[in-house]
């Protein structure tokens, strides 16, 4: 086609020069000879083949404006794409829009987006196309590869196919390698105030076409255009990063001053109440063992044992605070689900039973093995039951199911009550230490939970609304429950037995 | 004979459980800290010395030490209000014949006390 377009009009310019020459001999040299055809013939072809280049340069771009009109329009739309992305702070999505829209109009195998990462002091490539995220995501290169530092001193693209004519032939063989890992044909540096932030990789076209000086130049050009925007992005992005580190070190803190603070208190607690304990319950108990001399009425005895009961009592609740801010290295054995479920249902159904409460178990019967420490879990269990009871008050139900997920490989513990429900602004606060909805509650039951779940690196949450219920789901992974086995077999001291099995009963 | 040690900086716990053991036919003798406690046990050759592990001055886990580093032989039980496990662990470490926590069931305690004499007395 473009050649008929060449002849036709060189075929024209002939005939015009032939035309001139004629006209322009006749009127001023009046000379005959001169107006033989065969010389003005060859005048003409001469104008003609000189004009050639130039002719024929401009039919090209008048041919490309025509018949290349799709081409013309990519480049449009990779212009518009420059000064669309001057909106986008985001530097992921800023990197994904444009491999993915080079990617798609230049029709290439790959592309990928690699930028600078302060904190690693590494270039990583962040987007790319037609290479998957695994594979891309390894790729990290540091500050003085290669192909970073000629990116950097040459400041201009590198092309795959010149690399072995523009550079001695050790430095171009690393470079290659560069360009293979990359799975670049050219390599188009993104350079803002003489900092090299990243560079745009481009792989090979389908078209098994190489690209040309245009081309080149023309990324060039976007690379440069799309520079600010990338800055300002990756100033975002530390920015975000730097927020979310900064969120990140306030929020451990405050839980572990919580905790500290907590531990202390409840260590000192503990001294200070066990002591005056110990000489209320043992006195008590000193009289109670010679009731048989003396000889009490029943109401005495009656007393006795309340009074051991309840020093117990109060003792354990500052016991049970510590017990958990310790916790490394205690018994660990092989956790039936079953039976645990069935004491604790055992040890509330009386009360249950007085309130009209039916209560639903559902257990798996092929769990997997767990290990852990049985009274951490007796913990668990009857926590959350006291608190279904107590939320169901007068008639309802509260159901329990321990099922094993095995997608995730997690141990799945539901407790569920028709109870009164937890208002949506309580529902966050459950898990603080004191926190109670309750006139004669401690506040520590779901407090003491968390921490025996975390412990075993699992999670727990609660599902609730006022009036509706309340579902608490306690997640373990199943992998950690294996370990502890081993870490059980490390327990050698027979006589070191968990905190909570010397107590009077 | 039957001879206990009691060490507790409470003096009430002394005085109860010192008459809890006596109504049972001990011997036993009383003090309120480390220092009393290395010298009592000089005087009286006990059994069995119950050791609180808190108190002022040389607390339990030095004493234990001293008591240890002169007879090893000796039976201490480690009484305590409520330590980190990390305390308890080093007791029994050094060498505490077994502890009890706070506040103290008297039948656990007399029968760990009578375990411990009769196993003395198989030379132990």
């Amino acid at each position: 086609m473009k050649r008929v377009i060449d002849f036709s009009v060189l075929f024209l310019i002939t005939y015009l020069s032939y035309t001139v020459f004629d006209v322009f001999t006749f009127y001023f040299f009046h000379s005959e000879w001169l107006r033989e055809p065969a010389i003005l013939m060859s005048f003409s072809i001469l104008v003609a083949v000189s004009c050639y280049k130039m002719v024929d340069h401009y039919i090209f771009i008048l041919f490309k404006r025509f018949f290349f009109h799709h081409s013309e329009q990519n480049l449009f739309t990779l212009t518009k794409l420059a000064r669309d992305l001057t909106g986008v702070l985001d530097l992921h999505e800023l990197a994904e829009l444009v491999v993915n829209t080079f990617g798609d109009l230049v029709k290439l195998k790959t592309a990928s987006f690699m930028i600078f990462n302060q904190q690693e002091n590494v270039y990583e490539v962040v987007a790319a196309y037609g290479i998957q995220p695994a594979e891309y995501e390894k790729i990290k290169f540091a500050v003085d590869r290669p192909a970073i530092d000629t990116l950097r001193n040459y400041a201009k693209p590198l092309v795959r196919d010149q690399v072995n004519q523009s550079f001695p032939w050790k430095a171009a063989n690393q470079i290659m390698t560069d360009f293979e890992i990359l799975e670049a044909s050219c390599i188009i540096p993104i350079i803002h105030e003489d900092l090299l932030l990243g560079s745009l990789n481009l792989g090979q076209r389908y078209a098994a076409k190489a690209f040309r000086d245009v081309d080149i130049r023309f990324f060039h050009d976007f690379a440069k255009e799309i520079a600010p925007i990338v800055h300002n992005a990756i100033l975002v992005e530390d920015l975000r990063k730097n927020n979310e580190e900064l969120a990140q070190v306030q929020s451990d803190l405050i839980q572990s001053t919580r905790l500290t603070a907590i531990e202390q208190l409840a260590t000192g607690l503990a001294h200070e109440i066990h002591n005056p304990l110990t000489i209320i319950s043992g006195k008590a108990q000193v009289l109670l063992l010679k009731k048989d001399k003396k000889g009490y009425d029943q109401q005495v005895e009656d007393v006795l044992k309340t009074i051991v009961k309840q020093t117990k009592r109060a003792a354990d609740i500052t016991r049970k605070l510590l017990m958990f801010s310790q916790g490394k290295g205690s018994i660990r054995e092989k956790i039936n689900f079953e039976t645990m479920v069935n004491d604790t249902v055992a040890l509330v159904s009386y009360q249950a039973a007085l309130d009209d409460i039916r209560i639903v178990k559902q257990i798996d019967h092929h769990l997997p093995e767990y290990y852990g420490n049985p009274a951490a879990f007796r913990e668990i269990f009857l926590n959350l039951f006291l608190n279904a009871v107590q939320a169901v008050e007068k008639s309802g139900a509260i159901q329990i199911s321990v099922r094993y997920k095995s997608i995730d490989r997690l141990l799945e513990i539901r407790v569920s009550d028709t109870g009164i429900g937890i208002p949506q602004e309580d529902v966050n606060q459950l898990f603080n230490p004191f926190f109670t909805t309750r006139k004669e509650g401690v506040g520590l039951g779901l407090f003491v939970t968390q921490q025996i779940v975390h412990r075993y690196n699992g999670s727990i949450r609660v599902e609730s609304n006022s009036g509706e219920g309340t579902t608490v789901v306690v997640q373990l992974p199943i992998d950690e429950g294996r370990e502890q086995k081993n870490r059980q077999n490390q327990e050698t001291d027979p006589k070191l037995e968990s905190l909570e099995t010397r107590e009077p009963h | 004979m039957l001879k206990l040690l009691i060490v507790d900086d409470e003096t009430e716990i002394c005085e109860f459980l010192k008459s809890f053991f006596e109504e049972r036919n001990y011997t036993v003798a009383i003090a309120n800290s480390g220092e009393q406690a290395i010298e009592q046990l000089k005087k009286e050759k006990p059994q069995v010395v119950l050791l609180d592990i808190k108190m002022p001055g040389m607390d339990g886990i030095q004493t234990l030490r001293e008591i240890k580093s002169k007879n090893p032989k000796s039976k201490v039980i480690m009484v305590t209000a409520i330590e980190t496990r990390d305390k308890i662990e080093e007791c029994l470490r050094l060498g505490a014949d077994n502890y009890i926590t706070k506040p103290l069931s008297l039948e656990y305690l007399e029968n760990d006390v009578k375990e411990k004499i009769e196993s003395a007395a198989k030379g132990n």
